[in-house]
């Protein structure tokens, strides 16, 4: 390789190329080349020079006057989390229980409750059909079981 | 396993518990990404003021949606595209914002506001390399050629960073390449007139 290929090359390489480390073509000639050495380092000074102004641009705030509406961010969230975890199953839970309740009509009592005198049996309990519901009495063998099935 | 690309040292540990709801960890990972979520805000925008607005909506937006990260990636990865949107967030509000504004005397005011970066310093080799950097590198060039040169990503990082292709990637990479590398030899003359040549 000649000084003037390897100039051509030393325009497109990788930084870690110019310091010619390793044994491809350019990184010999480098090697042996003290014009072309000059050139390479020429070359990643102007790098380090670019990266250091970079990073040393001085700004009026620091990451202390970010960290107060982070800090704000991260409280809603945790609101956010804490309200998805806990507050939302809770409301989809009281929402099924309302909905069980309001299925079986109207809130008075299905069965009456029985009226029982002094020295007598309990008297026979009755039950009230909801509107629209029809039923079907089953006596069962126990006396004292009757299955009353609506539908 | 530590996330270490381009100088941020962030555990993952801290970032799965910033994930968890851990504000000191949140807090750790803001620090971690600031000065890199600065720098390229400062890349992308050429302006120090915007740099700053950028870089405040960029960690707030991280702050909110550290949970949607997804672990296998990079968090420095994760940042960059979210600096990047906030990055074209704010060009549009400003293009807005100037569409509203009346006429020349108010853009010549937001131009001088402008150019913060290179012309607060003394006129040296540095501050003439700089300006050519910011003011006639184009942004996609100036972009792959900061993360991958001066930052030190892979160029597989730098493309998923930015999003593009490899080879769109690449092509950037060496115009932008060529062009600094001219720009850092037009001030040592002497070195190239030894190749027989003019740049």
């Amino acid at each position: 390789m000649n000084c003037e290929s390897a100039f051509e090359r030393m325009l497109d390489a990788d930084p870690e190329g110019l310091e010619a480390r390793g044994d491809s073509g350019l990184d010999v000639h480098i090697q042996g080349c003290g014009r072309c050495q000059a050139v390479a380092a020429e070359l990643l000074a102007g790098h380090e020079m670019l990266a250091a102004r970079i990073m040393s641009v001085e700004l009026d705030r620091g990451v202390e006057a970010v960290l107060p509406a982070v800090r704000r961010a991260a409280t809603q969230r945790v609101r956010r989390r804490r309200l998805t975890r806990f507050a939302l199953p809770a409301a989809i839970a009281a929402a099924l229980v309302l909905l069980a309740i309001s299925d079986r009509g109207p809130s008075t009592p299905l069965v009456d409750p029985p009226a029982q005198l002094a020295g007598q049996p309990p008297a026979q309990q009755t039950v009230r059909l909801p509107p629209n519901t029809n039923a079907i009495v089953f006596k069962t063998s126990n006396p004292k079981i009757t299955v009353v099935w609506f539908y | 396993m530590r996330e270490s690309a381009g100088g941020s040292d962030i555990p993952v540990a801290v970032v799965r518990a910033a994930q968890a709801g851990d504000t000191d960890a949140l807090e750790a990972v803001v620090r971690g990404l600031y000065p890199l979520v600065l720098r390229w805000a400062l890349v992308k925008t050429g302006s120090a003021q915007d740099a700053e607005d950028v870089t405040q909506e960029t960690m707030i937006r991280v702050s909110k949606y550290i949970s949607r990260f997804e672990s296998r990636g990079k968090i420095t990865t994760w940042a960059y595209q979210i600096t990047s949107n906030a990055v074209a967030d704010h060009c549009r509000r400003a293009r807005r914002h100037l569409e509203l504004l009346d006429e020349e005397a108010d853009v010549e005011s937001q131009q001088d506001e402008v150019p913060v970066r290179a012309d607060a310093i003394d006129d040296s080799v540095a501050a003439r390399l700089v300006r050519a950097f910011f003011d006639e590198l184009p942004e996609k060039q100036r972009e792959v050629f900061h993360l991958a040169d001066l930052e030190g990503y892979r160029s597989s990082e730098v493309a998923e960073m930015v999003g593009m292709n490899a080879a769109t990637v690449r092509g950037h990479l060496f115009r932008a390449r060529r062009f600094i590398r001219r720009k850092i030899l037009e001030a040592n003359p002497s070195l190239v007139e030894a190749y027989g040549r003019e740049l």
